[in-house]
């Protein structure tokens, strides 16, 4: 019987696999997958690129060709699911070499043979660890958010942090900025909103959850900057509002009413002002990565009108932030003088997001309009300034007729991911870049999943990508309790 | 206490069970197939349900998961009304049987423990929906199958752990039933407790309450601390909000006592088998809840309505609603919102009892039925975002009537992208894929899309200004007035102008009512007839019938003979002139109360 069963169960398996296609010319189209994985380059340790061959047909084929070798993936539905350690030794064993995609569908009972994708297989690695918060993109209500730790050589995703009531003492509380110091899981900083809010502060000493308000501060702590070597974060203090547009391309408005820098000293737990005006608005702070400097954005408060009012909802298009660095003395803990690195408002333009690459050669910024929140303007773009060169230009192929926000440079200085709405205009997606040395960007890829429908189905957004070389060195369950622990009250001087 | 077991049952009792199983299924069968076809639409707005392994295994990783899966599954055979009705008779027969086989009752009580079941099951009808509060469509069977387990759960520990031993067994039980049905587990762990409190000596039973309640609170606490968090989602069904906090540990510890002291106080009378109390007097409490929704005219009619609103059945709405002796407010909201799709409302807005009533203050459209479909559509679209339904769906997850809402809103908003991506979704549902195919073809606002008689409607009145504003439903109100390219709007908007008194707007507006109406509605004949008559303005240009003139000055010169008692002047032309604007006008507030009221007699324009 045992037998009988074996037969019939071989049978069936060899009636499912089906003739393999024959060696014919490839002829036609490059064939569409999605993600949409063609003329890339990815990093040798990636996850594989699971696709989705959206071409109609009975049986499909993708053979992954890298030097000699090859991994060949059969499919009915036409998800090619590659295998993740045949993808990884195919990868290792062949850096700097391009890798191959041949695609032929069975129509009609015939296999045709599609013209091969080509990509490119990167000699750098990428981190391993990625880091975003996943949340529903409208802002109004944050009952269901989580930060989710990803795992860029696998499909493994833990969470870290999540807000649902049940774990944050039947409280509503947002959730944000998950923020390593120099790539380093164990140094970690998030902030928490509401009745259990504060900066929750995670180094190798151990955990704890700062109140980040004080008396002599208009509002908490939100955008960190860590400084690369010392026990001090930056951070800009920002009384941020959100409306809504009735009718214009842009569906949200957030916007800063008042914004400030103040230094952390995590040794002395005191917070003390950077930048303190009434007539300006600072706010994204960055280290460079020498901590020598800090480059932040300012912009001018909007003029008073006739009443001597001054309001930043009625002038929300006029604002534009200017690219400033003030150099920093870490004998004295003093800061310099302001210089303007980039003078976006007298093109009318506002500049955020500003982040450095690991050797200090490149700094790469969101360009948008006007305004601080352009991570919900259509137009807004990467942009790279060479400090070698001194040139200032767009990443040509990571740009999109969509919104590309907030990146992050990976400790190598070689991929960058950023956020990026351009699959449909309103959900932001994880998309990786290679950089070349001389700061040239490649086409981008979206971050792979396990499943290759993942982000159709998916509602959520991707927000805040940060690259880690190391896991966060803690888990939920002890971020858990240290939400849910008295916060230590930081003095300001 | 007297037992009998299934073989030793009297023989008129063998024989009527069968019977009564039968009747009583067939009639929940054809009850749900007749009569219970309005709350399947009502709760169609349930939780999003896929057929695929992928979504199965996301349920999974759920504690209660596997329950909530089969909960959604069975919810959408009630979208087929004899499926639905036959489901319900079968889970009714199954714990009907088991509880017959398991718990050897007395044969006086049989009779009564067979409607245990069905009350199980009429949880699924109106009375169900009076329990059901909107929180998570699954519960429409989620309910009924969580009270079945729970109910099964108390007989087989009973069965299982009290009569044959076995701590462990009890352990195990709890901790399973408590997984598949979450908070109903531990529920039923406390009853256990206080079954065994019933049944056993003093001692023994301190150890069997320690147990049940071990079982019921501490296992699920430790999965949650150490194993892994998702468990305690299911707390969100429990009565406490979260066990890990030290209220929650309080409540906890109130609980027991109370559970001890119940106990205590059924000990008194050992020989009294709490089943005998209980369990009658929940039958007794949900057949009440079930006889009083179901008396309930005005609520089923409001059910009706609603169907019949997406249905576009305007007439059959305004017919039904004429039915009734005394329609609720919701009730005559929907017939508002039927008499404005038919071009009526500037007929009938003063004319049908109640229906300028049900229109809130402010002008507003009646914002408890539109809310959820016409207005929350308007609202979305308008303001180019989610907000309505984004905060639902974060609050209460993800349905497809949400989904819908989603892909409605790219449509209107030209973001075909997005609008694919919501169809492609709905798609893989059962029971919206013709839904996403056939606003498919509405990509790119195409002519079908332009030409559909609401959604033309709406995208019509779609503002094209922008402005910033909080999601307030009145700047969005706003925007849909200020567009009057269309009649029906232009007549909503100066309804609204009349319901407001605000009767400056109606004159700014009313020179563009000849070029829109070739026949006037009759409130605004009458308005304008106010207007020409007590201020003295030149209605020349308007075609006002003379009768109806007539009865404005009429009204017009009986209010003034009143002088300035104004209770007699309102109770004496009530019944003469109550259906006319001029009497709204003079002797009726916003808000139906008397403090508002203007002086008659007072300029009419103000």
């Amino acid at each position: 019987m045992i037998r009988r069963l074996l037969f019939l169960m071989m049978t069936v398996a060899v009636c499912a696999c089906g003739k393999a296609p024959d060696a014919g010319i490839p002829s036609g189209q490059t064939p569409a997958i999605a993600p949409d994985y063609t003329d890339v380059t990815i990093p040798y340790n990636i996850a594989p690129l699971r696709f989705r061959i959206m071409e109609g047909g009975n049986r499909f084929q993708a053979v992954f060709r890298a030097g000699g070798e090859s991994i060949t993936c059969r499919s009915r539905s036409g998800d090619i699911r590659i295998p993740r350690r045949a993808w990884k030794k195919l990868l290792e064993a062949h850096r700097d070499e391009d890798l191959l995609i041949e695609i032929s569908v069975k129509q009609n009972g015939r296999w045709n043979v599609r013209p091969a994708i080509r990509n490119h297989i990167a000699a750098d690695p990428i981190d391993t660890y990625l880091t975003y918060r996943l949340l529903e993109p409208g802002y109004v209500s944050y009952g269901n958010m989580v930060i989710q730790e990803r795992n860029l050589e696998n499909f493994r995703t833990r969470t870290l942090v999540s807000n649902r009531r049940e774990l944050a003492a039947g409280t509503d509380c947002c959730i944000n900025c998950h923020t390593p110091r120099n790539h380093d899981g164990s140094f970690t900083l998030f902030q928490v909103r509401g009745p259990l809010g504060g900066a929750v502060l995670s180094t190798p000493d151990g955990a704890t959850r700062l109140n980040m308000k004080t008396d002599s501060t208009f509002a908490a702590t939100v955008y960190p900057a860590w400084h690369p070597t010392l026990p001090r974060i930056v951070f800009s203090i920002n009384n941020i509002g959100q409306l809504f547009h009735t009718a214009d391309v842009q569906k949200i408005e957030v916007f800063d009413s008042r914004s400030d820098l103040v230094i952390y000293d995590m040794d002395t737990k005191t917070l003390s002002p950077v930048c303190r005006t009434d007539d300006a608005l600072e706010t994204f702070p960055v280290w460079s990565p020498d901590g020598k400097f800090l480059y932040y954005c300012s912009a001018a408060m909007p003029a008073a009108d006739s009443t001597g009012e001054v309001s930043v909802i009625r002038d929300y298009r006029h604002i534009h932030y200017d690219l400033i660095r003030r150099p920093y003395d870490a004998a004295t803990g003093t800061f310099g003088t302001v210089e303007i690195m980039v003078r976006a408002s007298s093109s009318e333009l506002s500049v955020t997001f500003p982040r450095i690459s690991p050797d200090g050669r490149f700094l790469l910024f969101c360009l948008s309009e006007y305004g601080t929140f352009s991570i919900w303007h259509r137009n807004t773009d990467l942009y790279l300034i060479d400090f070698e060169t001194q040139a200032l230009r767009p990443l040509e192929k990571a740009n999109s007729r969509e919104t590309e926000s907030y990146h992050t440079w990976s400790s190598n200085g070689r991929w960058i991911v950023f956020s990026s709405r351009r699959d449909d205009g309103n959900y932001t997606r994880p998309y990786i870049v290679y950089m070349d040395k001389d700061g040239h960007d490649h086409k981008p890829f979206v971050l792979p999943q396990r499943r290759p429908d993942f982000y159709d189905r998916l509602l959520k957004s991707f927000n805040i990508p940060e690259f880690m070389i190391t896991p966060a060195s803690r888990t939920w369950r002890q971020y858990d309790d240290i939400i849910r622990t008295p916060a230590t009250q930081i003095t300001y001087q | 206490m007297r037992t009998s077991s299934p073989t030793s049952e009297s023989a008129p009792i063998r024989h009527l069970l069968p019977v009564c199983r039968t009747v009583m299924a067939t009639g929940i069968l054809l009850f749900w197939a007749w009569y219970n076809a309005d709350v399947i639409f009502k709760t169609q707005s349930h939780t999003l349900f896929l057929l695929d392994g992928d979504f199965f295994r996301d349920m999974l990783a759920q504690p209660a998961g596997l329950l909530r899966y089969v909960s959604r599954f069975f919810t959408h055979c009630g979208y087929f009304p004899l499926l639905g009705g036959l489901l319900l008779a079968l889970l009714w027969l199954g714990v009907e049987t088991l509880q017959a086989r398991a718990l050897h009752l007395p044969d006086w009580l049989r009779p009564v423990s067979c409607l245990i079941p069905a009350v199980l099951t009429a949880a699924q009808t109106y009375a169900g929906y009076y329990i059901y509060t909107s929180y998570d469509g699954s519960l429409l069977f989620g309910l009924p199958l969580g009270l079945a387990v729970m109910y099964t759960q108390i007989i087989l520990l009973r069965k299982l752990t009290i009569q044959r031993g076995g701590l462990w067994t009890g352990l195990l039980l709890t901790t399973l039933t408590y997984g598949l049905a979450g908070s109903f587990g531990w529920i039923g762990g406390l009853v256990a407790a206080i079954y065994a409190w019933c049944k056993l000596p003093a001692r023994r039973a301190v150890l069997w309450t320690a147990a049940a309640l071990l079982a019921a609170v501490v296992l699920p606490l430790a999965a949650y601390r150490f194993v892994w968090y998702a468990p305690l989602h299911v707390c969100r069904y429990a009565p406490l909000p979260d066990s890990s906090t030290p209220e929650a540990v309080a409540a906890l510890a109130v609980a027991a006592v109370c559970t001890a002291l119940l106990a205590a106080a059924v000990r008194i009378k050992p020989q009294k088998d709490l089943y005998r109390l209980a369990l009658p007097a929940l039958v007794l409490g949900m057949a009440l809840c079930f006889l009083f929704s179901f008396r309930d005219t005005n609520f089923r009619a409001e059910l009706r309505m609603q169907r019949l609103l997406a249905e576009g059945a305007f007439d059959e709405i305004i017919r039904r609603a004429d039915r009734l002796p005394q329609p609720s407010r919701a009730v005559t909201a929907y017939r508002a919102i039927a008499l404005d799709y038919n071009g009526q409302l500037g007929n009938a807005l003063f004319r049908i009892p109640y229906t300028y009533t049900a229109i809130p203050a402010k002008g507003k459209v009646p914002a408890e039925v539109v809310h959820e479909r016409e207005f929350s559509l308007y609202a979305s679209c308008i303001n180019n975002c989610y907000m309505v339904t984004m905060t639902q769906v974060v609050n209460y997850g993800l349905r497809p009537a949400d989904l819908q809402f989603y892909a409605l809103c790219a449509l209107f908003n030209g973001e075909d992208n997005l609008a694919v991506k919501n169809l492609s979704t709905l798609g893989k549902t059962i029971f919206y894929r013709k839904w996403a195919a056939e606003h498919a073809a509405y990509l790119s606002q195409s002519e079908d899309f332009l030409s559909h008689p609401v959604y033309g409607r709406i995208a019509s009145a779609m503002s094209d200004e922008n402005q910033l504003t909080n999601g307030n439903a009145n700047v969005i109100e706003f925007y849909l007035r200020l567009k009057q390219g269309e009649r029906l709007l232009f007549e909503r908007h100066l309804m609204d102008c009349l319901y407001l008194k605000n009767l400056d707007a109606f004159w700014a507006r009313a020179p563009r009512i000849p070029d829109l109406f070739d026949e006037i509605p009759v409130h605004i004949q009458e308005a304008l007839a106010l207007i020409g008559i007590v201020d003295g303005e030149d209605i020349s240009a308007y075609h006002i019938s003379p009768a109806i003139y007539q009865r404005v000055e009429s009204f017009i010169a009986q209010t003034g003979s009143f002088g300035n008692n104004f209770e007699a002047a309102r109770t004496a032309l009530e019944s003469t002139y109550g259906n006319m604007y001029g009497y709204y006008y003079f002797f009726r507030s916003l808000l139906d109360t008397e403090s508002e009221q203007p002086e008659p007699g007072e300029s009419s324009v103000n």
